[in-house]
């Protein structure tokens, strides 16, 4: 396999395994170095994975494999790096109304950080594209029920919190 | 907020964008071992050529001068030449056996003489 047929047929996948790396590592220059990683053994052994069926998924566990090998040899941090603008772009709406969008989002984004790392990984491996409960199961290693417990205590303890700064916020004013 | 805004306001919140730039990035990085690999390929043709140029050079010189060296022959193709030269030899072995009989034949009369001393003394 050449270089275009290589980029044709994996260079597609890139955003998904970025997210499932950004995911699980939470750092956008470790997800990047890991999905370089990735890309560098996919590369290497490019004609082994020839006759490979379901190509998306055999990058999705190499991706995974390299995230918990990185996770086990380094410590890591919590916050989540991502610029609230990027999460918001929508155009056609009033400033004030994307501002108060932004402050939400930003107030759900800190509540994420401080949920447990199961609960997470699991809302931000929900929230990419594509990614079925099956592929979080095998990302994750957890049963379709565990995952739909973390999820839903995730969502409702998210809920409460922003509930809880909400009604304070207001009795404040 | 209702529910379902508020679900769709953590989907949104969980979300991934990517960086900028990422695909120029990682496509750069491909092009890069395929350049990689193809100088290692270009480097390995050129050894091996170089001793496969340097064994078949090896071996046109030795042939060369194999074929120059006169070398000796266990025999003769021609009988003519065949008995001119066992002639010689033959010639050669008489000579030297005549040689040999000459020195036994004085070493005799020496051995002859030294008897006679003796006899002579012993008497």
């Amino acid at each position: 396999m050449d270089a275009e047929g290589f980029k044709q047929r994996f260079l597609p996948l890139h955003p998904r395994l970025y997210r499932v790396a950004y995911a699980l590592t939470e750092n956008s220059r470790d997800a990047e170095d890991i999905l370089q990683e990735a890309y560098y053994k996919l590369w290497s052994r490019r004609n082994e994975l020839l006759h490979i069926r379901n190509t998306e998924a055999f990058c999705i566990t190499l991706v995974k494999n390299l995230c918990l090998d990185f996770l086990r040899s380094a410590p890591r941090q919590n916050r989540s790096e991502i610029p609230i603008e990027t999460l918001s772009p929508e155009t056609g709406v009033s400033p004030e109304t994307r501002m108060i969008e932004q402050d939400e989002l930003r107030l759900i984004q800190e509540l994420i950080d401080r949920l447990p790392a199961n609960q997470r990984q699991i809302l931000r491996l929900q929230s990419i594209e594509g990614c079925s409960p099956e592929e979080i199961e095998t990302i994750t290693g957890l049963s379709a029920v565990n995952i739909r417990v973390l999820l839903s205590r995730a969502r409702k303890c998210i809920r409460e919190q922003y509930l809880k700064i909400r009604s304070n916020e207001r009795e404040r004013f | 907020m209702n529910e379902n805004d508020f679900d769709r306001l953590i989907e949104k919140a969980s979300g991934i964008p990517l960086p900028e730039g990422l695909v120029g990035r990682l496509e750069k990085q491909i092009d890069g071992y395929a350049a990689r690999e193809k100088k290692q390929r270009i480097h390995r043709l050129y050894r091996i050529t170089g001793i496969a140029a340097a064994l078949l050079l090896g071996i046109g010189i030795f042939l060369q001068t194999e074929r120059q060296a006169p070398g000796r022959a266990d025999t003769f193709a021609d009988p003519a030449e065949a008995a001119v030269a066992a002639g010689h030899a033959l010639a050669f072995m008489s000579v030297q056996l005549n040689k040999g009989l000459e020195q036994v034949s004085g070493a005799g009369q020496e051995f002859e003489k030294v008897n006679e001393i003796l006899h002579k003394h012993l008497k």
